[in-house]
């Protein structure tokens, strides 16, 4: 029986093409989703492991390990001499990262993602490497990765301004790097300055590094020990391995979150993919069974037409994977480039093939493809001889009544779910299951909805001739008109879905927002605000008040730690209108204690065990809570997290006990609660500026609150703009800006996965122009028929485009309506409010299903007045 | 719908006129409902050349029932083909009524078609998705044309489908389907009508009511037929039978029995 499968697959190689179409586009959804995952988390791990691959200890600061703004935090400069000097320590080197611009003639910056890197002098601890030119060793010297310097054309001597944390400076390229065999770890590009002159520029003069490397010949157990005898508390020492872990553990965050996110599409990409290939399948055999019937009068066996069917979607499935799969990582590659083009590129390991990305993209096509043929070759098994010999080839095979039932049950049952979630009571549970029950009453019921259609279709075009025999076409095998049109309801079903849903949540969520009053700007720096900075701002023309607060990270005597900002209270309230809801702001203006924002950054442990401290490794450092002095303070902690805040209420007369630099305990009682701003959440735990002092030591400026004249508040913003320009990881945001962010965040998220999900779109029109091939192969000799009978070529091809369009059409109406209804009860769930539906993205998700209607409908029109029509009508 | 305009037609003008060959028109006789004139159908090239029509010429007179037949390979389908505007003659010429065919385009062609030829053809002729009524005005309905409500019943009655025109062709028997394909032939009134092996795939029963329904056209309603059969019965209904062989018009038989059909046949075949 190889035999009769080979020579099936040869003699229809149209058939052959149109069906490996089908696998192919899915698998290569499927390769590129794994490739690109697979690229973006080697990308994060690979690179840390190769840049601190040499790291045998890390100096950190306490906040570095812990969630928070610790880009604030670093590690003490003067603290590098004395680990230098250590016997165990072999190697040395303050590492300090931090945003800088290389700027063309106009002052713009070349690349927007650039990063300035201080250069690690340790040749073993140093990851890059100087391929022309020399390592920057003096001020007003840098060098370049070989990326930025290949795509900027940059050559060694080129002067440059620089944008960087302590404002502009000018520097000379004098080496271009590279990274293993990349340009750099950093995508958007890096810049490398001497250790001093990193200090300088890069830190502002702070005199931090970001952290500290060390490396030993010995071992390295003994080199950790010996490094922390050598430093004070607030710093921790992690050896090598650990050290690496932190360094990947947000990115790696981030990749586990988008690991199944890419996943979950490339499997939809398949899931999608697999409606199509059992489709073509179906049909193919269909097509066939008069064939089959020929083996099977012959003397075949049924057991011997199914395994030459299996044979063939075996052969067909594996050998369309294996293209797909090249096709998928073409894709990949492309996509990169294009992501490249856009600075936001994946720097270092590049994509690799793994075999699992093998083995799961073509595993999975293989089996969808033989599947997808089971199910048809097991009815093709089953036809009796006589049966199929007879003349009709077309597929009369109804729809089982069961199934009918059972759709129409599943839509309602969906449909009530959801009407009960929107109407009477939301449960999150219920309205998953309404949603999961109506996809697949859809899915189901598809046959059903497509008569139905079908029906509607010929009515409204009853007085076409064409439209009305289209519209019958369309209904002849409701089953596959259903699974084409499926193919494309998946796809827009889930974009509509979550437009509508997204939009929706971003609205309201800007709305509420929007209620909150705020500073009209807030300039926030990710580094120290230099204070030439803080005076321009303060002597701005317009400003009515600027409020400078002074930011750190503290941590309390269970060793967690969160943010504690210092301020003259009497010009935050004129700046941002703070007010208390309880105690007093006057108290906290006078040093008598903290006022909390009530936002979770604080907030008071219970006795009974409340909301445990996060897992930090930074309790390593601190005393045992149990060790605390007094017993009689709840032993209140600080807390980060929206558990906290749940949970536990900041109060006035609690306690908090602090550590200040000296390791001493300070106790800060709650004066007053903030009312909830806008702005506040970015306050934690305020104090006055002396407090501060005591708790926290000096520290620099990271964020100005400003009031500016409301009449000329366009004006005060450029100035703002103007004037922090020149500063990286320096920025003026308007007072709103969180409704702004949040509103961009969605909308980004709401279009990359719709991005995402179009791919299944797309998949879905080439089932349709596959389906409508297949039939008009099928229906041959009907077209010759009609075109001896006087059917124009026109009207054929009108005919032929009106049933594909309709395919679409129905596609596109079950699609966006089900979605719409799902957003709808989605909606209703996320607040009481009514929130209009964003009918115009709706509308233009309904305009692009019915673009990709006409486009499934050109080339199989086209192709069904190429058939020859004697050659049609005489073939048996 | 646009009809191509037909030239004037004058007889003499054509080119097979002044030649006739023993069986040609001659140019005394009235029009022609169709001819082919001096038609040749090549298939391949030099030297492995096939021939289907070698140079034949031959003319179908109205309201009357013309038989072809040949062994196979004779070149009896692509004659009617040709002569029925679905095939175009590598050389030569097709007049249906005075109209020049090998002069039309592909669209004015399918319009000919479909204003002025009546097709039966052996299997395939009815739309599934169509009701019986439905595929009998189907060429009525692609031309946009009014169906005549009172020739309709006639002819619906005449072919006994009068109580079967909602059904779909699979409830029909392959003899009524046939009869359903008959009637959309007669409904339009074509000027012509080609019917190719109509009776191939059915009974002896059913053979003998289409083939009575066609004479029964022939003789009732002036129609014009031309019939491609190997069936000798079948050809006895006809009023004059062509015999071809070889591409080329062999043989003629006027008001022909079984006996007589069978005799040419065989002296064909020998």
């Amino acid at each position: 029986m190889w035999n009769l499968t080979l020579r099936n697959l040869r003699a229809n190689l149209a058939r052959l093409v149109s069906t490996a179409v089908a696998v192919i586009t899915g698998t290569a959804f499927v390769a590129c989703g794994l490739v690109l995952t697979q690229a973006i988390a080697s990308s994060v791990a690979g690179n840390v492991e190769l840049q601190y691959s040499a790291v045998d200890a890390g100096v950190v600061s306490q906040g570095m390990t812990a969630d928070g703004p610790g880009a604030l935090e670093g590690v003490d400069a003067a603290l590098l001499e004395p680990l230098e000097a250590l016997p165990e320590v072999s190697g040395a080197a303050g590492e300090l990262v931090a945003s800088t611009k290389l700027l063309d003639s106009d002052g713009d910056a070349l690349r927007s993602q650039m990063l300035g890197r201080s250069w690690i002098t340790d040749s073993e601890l140093n990851p890059f490497t100087v391929d022309e030119g020399r390592a920057p060793e003096a001020e007003g010297e840098i060098a370049v990765d070989r990326g930025t310097v290949d795509r900027f054309d940059i050559s060694i001597g080129d002067d440059f301004d620089l944008a960087t944390p302590a404002g502009p400076v000018e520097a000379t390229v004098v080496g271009i790097t590279s990274f293993g065999r990349s340009a750099t770890v950093d995508g958007g590009g890096t810049v490398f300055l001497s250790p001093g002159y990193a200090l300088e520029v890069l830190g502002a003069g702070s005199e931090q590094y970001t952290q500290i490397l060390l490396r030993s010949d010995g071992p390295p157990g003994e080199l950790v020990a010996a490094a922390r005898d050598t430093l004070p508390t607030n710093v921790s020492v992690l050896d090598g391995e650990d050290f690496r872990t932190e360094a990947t553990a947000s990115t790696q965050e981030f990749v586990s979150f988008l690991r199944p996110v890419l996943l979950g599409f490339a499997f939809l990409a398949l899931f999608v993919a697999g409606f199509v290939i059992y489709n073509t399948f179906t049909v193919v055999v269909t097509q066939r069974s008069r064939e089959l019937a020929l083996v099977r009068s012959i003397g075949g066996t049924p057991g011997q037409v199914r395994r030459s069917l299996l044979g063939e979607g075996l052969l067909l499935g594996l050998g369309a994977s294996v293209i797909g799969l090249g096709i998928g990582m073409a894709l990949s590659a492309l996509l990169q480039w294009i992501l490249q083009r856009f600075d936001v590129g994946l720097p270092g390991a590049g994509f690799a093939l793994s075999g699992w990305t093998v083995l799961i993209t073509v595993g999975s096509g293989t089996l969808i493809t033989v599947v997808s043929v089971l199910i048809p070759a097991f009815k093709a098994g089953r036809t009796r001889p006589v049966e199929a010999m007879r003349e009709s080839a077309v597929d009369h095979s109804g729809t089982s009544m069961l199934r009918l039932y059972a759709g129409g049950a599943l839509l309602v049952i969906g449909v009530g779910a959801l009407l009960f979630n929107r109407f009477v009571q939301a449960y999150p549970l219920l309205l998953a299951f309404g949603a999961l029950t109506l996809f697949w009453g859809v899915v189901v019921g598809g046959p059903l909805l497509a008569r139905l259609f079908g029906r509607a279709m010929r009515s409204l075009l009853s007085r076409n001739l064409t439209g009305r025999i289209a519209a019958d076409n369309m209904v002849r095998n409701p089953k596959r008109t259903a699974t084409t049109a499926n193919a494309l309801v998946i796809g827009l079903f889930l974009v509509t879905l979550v437009t509508v849903s997204g939009t929706a949540l971003r609205d309201w969520a800007m709305d509420e927002v929007a209620k909150l009053s705020a500073s009209d700007f807030l300039v926030v720096a990710v580094t120290p605000i230099p204070d030439d900075l803080v005076q321009a701002v303060e002597n701005l023309d317009g400003v009515t008040a600027a409020a400078p607060v002074q930011t750190a990270l503290v941590s309390d005597a269970t060793g967690v730690t969160a943010l504690l900002s210092g301020a003259d209270i009497d010009l935050l309230v004129d700046t941002m209108g703070l007010e208390a809801t309880s105690g007093s702001l006057d108290d906290v203006a006078a040093g008598a204690g903290a006022a909390t924002t009530g936002f979770g950054q604080l907030s008071e442990q219970r006795p009974s065990g409340g909301p445990p401290g996060p897992s930090s490794s930074t309790t390593e450092v601190g005393p045992d809570p149990s060790e605390q002095p007094d017993p009689e303070v709840d032993g209140p902690t600080l807390d980060i997290g929206e558990s906290g805040s749940t949970t536990s209420q900041a109060d006035v007369g609690q306690v908090y006990l602090l550590e200040n630099p000296a390791g001493e305990i300070v106790e800060v009682p709650v004066a007053a609660v903030l009312e909830l701003q806008l702005d506040t959440i970015f306050l934690g735990t305020l104090v006055n500026q002396d407090l501060f002092t005591e708790i926290a030591g000096t520290q620099p400026v990271g964020q100005i609150y400003i009031r500016a004249d409301q009449d000329r508040i366009d004006q005060v913003g450029t100035d703002l703009d103007n004037i922090v320009a020149d500063y990286t990881g320096i920025e003026v945001v308007p007072g709103n800006f969180i409704g702004q962010i949040l509103g961009s965040v969605i909308d980004f998220l709401i279009a990359a996965i719709n991005g995402l999900l179009g791919l299944s779109v797309v998949i879905a029109l080439v089932g349709i122009v596959n389906t409508m091939n297949l039939s008009i192969h099928e229906r041959r000799r009907e077209l010759g028929m009609v075109r001896a009978l006087g059917m124009t070529v026109a009207q054929v091809r009108s005919m032929v485009r009106i049933e594909a369009f309709g395919i679409g059409v129905l596609g596109t109406l079950i699609g966006v309506g089900a979605g719409v209804f799902c957003g709808w009860v989605v909606i209703g769930s996320i607040t009481e409010v009514s929130i209009p539906l964003a009918w115009g993205r709706v509308g233009i998700i309904t305009a692009v299903g019915l673009l990709i209607s006409v486009f499934a409908s050109i080339w199989p029109a086209r192709r069904s007045t190429r058939i020859d029509m004697l050659e049609a009508m005489a073939s048996t | 719908m646009n009809d191509p305009q037909p030239p004037p037609f004058d007889p003499a003008t054509l080119p097979g006129a002044d030649a006739p060959q023993h069986s040609a028109p001659a140019p005394t006789q009235p029009q022609w409902a169709a001819q082919v004139i001096d038609g040749y159908k090549i298939y391949g090239s030099a030297d492995s050349e096939v021939r289907a029509l070698d140079g034949i010429t031959v003319g179908f007179e109205p309201s009357r029932f013309t038989a072809i037949m040949g062994p196979s390979g004779s070149g009896k389908s692509t004659l009617m083909q040709c002569a029925a505007g679905l095939d175009r003659l590598s050389q030569g010429q097709v007049f249906i009524g005075e109209v020049d065919i090998s002069t039309l385009n592909e669209k004015q062609l399918t319009l000919l078609r479909r204003e002025r030829i009546g097709f039966v053809f052996q299997q395939f002729n009815l739309l599934p998705t169509l009701t019986a009524g439905e595929n009998i005005t189907f060429p009525l309905d692609l031309a946009g044309r009014k169906v005549d409500q009172g020739w309709m019943d006639q002819v619906v009655t005449t072919v006994g489908l009068a109580d079967r025109l909602t059904h779909k062709p699979s409830e029909l028997s392959g003899g009524q389907q046939q009869r359903v394909a008959v009637a959309r032939a007669l409904v339009e009134r074509p000027q012509i009508i080609f019917a190719d092996e109509p009776t191939g795939n059915l009974d002896s029963q059913s053979s003998a009511d289409i083939l009575h329904f066609l004479r029964d056209a022939v003789d009732s309603f002036g129609q014009t037929v031309v019939m491609v059969t190997h069936d000798p019965v079948a050809a006895t209904y006809a009023d004059r039978v062509l015999f071809l062989s070889d591409g080329r018009l062999v043989d003629e038989l006027m008001a022909p029995t079984k006996d007589s059909v069978l005799a040419r046949m065989g002296a064909l075949a020998g």
